[in-house]
């Protein structure tokens, strides 16, 4: 009953293939990165014929799971030339899940210059749709339109303008709960190499479709109660509880009151306007601008943590949503910007363009450094996103992230790893997540291996941030863990739950196994996600990249951060050794 | 017995906790009296903070535990448990 969909963009024809055996286990992230191993040839380019894009739903996707609605997006990344497995939580990976799809696999390319296409999958199969009238709009525009069209039940997986100019810091966007073009697997270029595939929509419904493949649904229903009561419990993610509360957000304090908040394109770690765009700022504004306390909202069917917020304009009027905490930091603290209503402006920018908002960002910062904008001129970094949006030549050069961005200006303060921006951690203040930066295959990524978790928010155990000693191993184990979650389909935010709540970890566990029909333990996680990471540095490996690349940038070893001053010490022998496994 | 100097500290409240003060907002500090070497803990209970609500604490950007003792001028930063990515 499960099958891949394979989907091919010189022909446009659709084939419905018997999942083979070495795959019946796999899902998400396992998934993603085995079919690129399989089929994409590690040296081919990102945009050309050769490369391929995979969708998949993780393991429990579709079921009864808590928080279980996301879909990993895999390919060879345009931005860092590694593999890549971009996330995100959306109904959409609920509806392919229950459509029996295992996976989707785009391939090859139409004939056509700029040809664009919208795929529409049901139960019956898939209808290739011209896209034509919808490029070159904002996704703000369009997907009412397209709910419109196909009826509210459906689900959109869509590029923008981005992804339409095949920039590198294009996403993958899909709905929201409320049909907002706001979700998106942001990370790597996804969206640019859908673009070169020519496909800008995948318009699902799920009507009649056969339903997720279920082993054994008592072991299913047991572990879900166990993952749920473990979520439901945690002071973090219960309902009116932190994340529900406050959202993301919540940490532009915290990082900033540890000193390693990214300002000024990463020059300092604090921001003195920090507190202005934090998530307890915009819950009190939102109060005041609303008249009434606003609490967050689930991304998607099943999330029980609700962690989304809406950012409201003075007039009481819906402005964005969502403001997550790196949108709000690197758009925010990272260009010097310290106002919630300029920065909310920003991120709809991103999410109406298409653009991985870090990246976008990440590289405003490097532009401010080149003197193309005052740090903390809002305006003038509305305009250069603006300018990104039209595809100018200009755009073209900032649309493709920082590293190209810094590159082109001649700037030397860069902060990347295998070309992807860093997110919200200055890894000289927090060591361990620089670490993770430097050795997941992913490139500059947080949630590969997120130890924060430990070292600043004190979950599942203590850390010193500016220590060194035992954060490889740390670095590591959470790479294991991630890599696991991200292949089982659960959102990375149950990790706060269940890394101090055993009877949720284990729970996840007895989910998969309810599903497949597996005999997986505790320790199979950390196995299991050893095997992925393996897998994906064996591509990266043939890809190119060595050892060298497995390095943060010079910069950091040498510009001490305030207010701590510190460099990135963490030896290159160490970095070595977390990737030795 | 000569009585501790009393000097003052810096506090932010930040998450719920800010709900513990009316003075404490968003980012504005909050002076705060305190005799010297009192210890965290001790300053927790003086704000009427409930001890199990209070997961972390920042003092002058570096983390520190419940018997860390104040010094004049410091800026004591208060976190619930909190989290993101």
């Amino acid at each position: 009953m499960t099958k891949i969909l394979r989907v091919n963009m010189k022909d446009r024809t659709a084939t419905y293939q018997d999942l083979p055996d070495k795959y019946e286990t796999r899902g998400g992230r396992w998934l993603t990165s085995s079919i690129v191993s399989d089929e994409v040839d590690p040296v081919c380019h990102p945009l050309g014929p050769n490369n391929k894009v995979v969708f998949a739903p993780g393991i429990v996707t579709g079921t009864s799971a808590p928080t279980s609605a996301r879909v990993s997006v895999g390919a060879k990344s345009p931005l860092t030339g590694t593999i890549k497995e971009s996330n995100a939580g959306a109904a959409w990976a609920q509806d392919i899940a229950r459509l029996g799809l295992k996976a989707i696999v785009i391939e090859g390319q139409p004939e056509g210059k700029d040809e664009f296409w919208l795929l529409q999958i049901t139960k019956n199969g898939v209808k290739f749709l011209p896209a034509s009238e919808y490029v070159g709009k904002g996704l703000y525009e369009v997907f009412p339109q397209l709910f419109e069209r196909f009826g509210k039940k459906v689900s959109i997986m869509g590029i923008g303008i981005a992804g339409e100019h095949k920039m590198a810091m294009a996403g993958v966007c899909f709905n929201d709960l409320s049909g907002r073009p706001s979700r998106y697997a942001g990370r790597g270029g996804m969206g640019a190499v859908l673009g070169s595939k020519g496909v800008k929509f995948i318009v699902v419904d799920d009507e009649g479709g056969p339903g997720v493949s279920i082993d054994n649904m008592g072991l299913l229903n047991t572990g879900r109660d166990k993952m749920r009561d473990a979520l439901n419990a945690h002071a973090i993610s219960k309902p009116k509880g932190a994340l529900n509360s406050y959202g993301t957000a919540v940490l532009i304090n915290i990082l900033n009151e540890a000193g390693g908040l990214p300002t000024r394109n990463f020059s300092s770690g604090t921001f003195e306007h920090a507190a202005k765009v934090a998530g307890e700022t915009i819950f009190k504004e939102n109060k005041k601008r609303l008249g009434k306390e606003l609490y967050n909202h689930a991304c998607s069917p099943g999330c029980t943590i609700g962690c989304s917020n809406t950012w409201y304009k003075r007039d009481g009027t819906e402005h964005v949503s969502c403001l997550e905490y790196e949108s709000v930091w690197s758009l925010g603290p990272n260009c010097g910007i310290g106002s919630l209503d300029t920065i909310a402006e920003m991120i709809y920018l991103c999410n109406n363009y298409g653009f991985d908002t870090i990246e976008a960002g990440c590289t405003i910062g490097v532009a401010m450094e080149a003197g193309l904008a005052q740090f903390g001129d809002g305006r003038k970094a509305i305009q250069l996103l603006r300018e990104i949006g039209k595809g100018t030549q200009l755009g073209h050069m900032l649309g493709n992230g920082a590293a190209i961005a810094g590159k082109v200006f001649g700037v030397v303060r860069v902060p990347v790893v295998k070309s992807q921006s860093m997110p919200a951690y200055d890894p000289r203040a927090v060591k361990g997540i620089g670490i993770t930066y430097a050795t997941t295959p992913m490139g500059a990524d947080h949630t590969a291996g997120y130890t924060i978790t430990t070292e600043i928010l004190h979950v599942g155990g203590k850390a010193d941030p500016l220590k060194v000693r035992g954060k490889g191993n740390m670095s590591r184990k959470f790479q294991a863990i991630t890599a696991f979650l991200d292949s089982a389909g659960h959102c990375l935010f149950t990790v706060f739950s269940i890394l101090e709540i055993a009877a949720g970890y284990e729970g996840m566990v007895e989910e998969c196994n309810g599903v497949l029909g597996t005999k997986w333990t505790v320790d199979d996680v950390t196995t299991i996600g050893l095997d992925i990471l393996r897998m994906e540095r064996k591509f990266n490996e043939a890809a190119g990249f060595t050892a060298a690349h497995d390095r943060l940038p010079e910069f950091m070893k040498y510009e001490p951060l305030p207010p701590h001053n510190h460099v990135f010490d963490v030896p290159d022998q160490m970095l070595d050794k977390v990737c030795k496994f | 017995m000569v009585p501790k100097k009393l000097i003052e500290v810096e506090v932010l409240l930040y998450g719920k906790l800010s709900e513990y003060s009316s003075e404490a907002e968003f980012g504005k500090a909050m002076a705060f009296p305190v005799h010297e070497k009192t210890s965290l803990s001790n300053l927790i209970d003086q704000l009427h903070l409930p001890r199990e609500d209070v997961k972390l604490v920042f003092v002058n950007n570096q983390q520190r535990s419940s018997n860390y003792k104040l010094n004049n001028g410091d800026r004591v930063a208060i976190f619930p448990a909190i989290a993101g990515g």
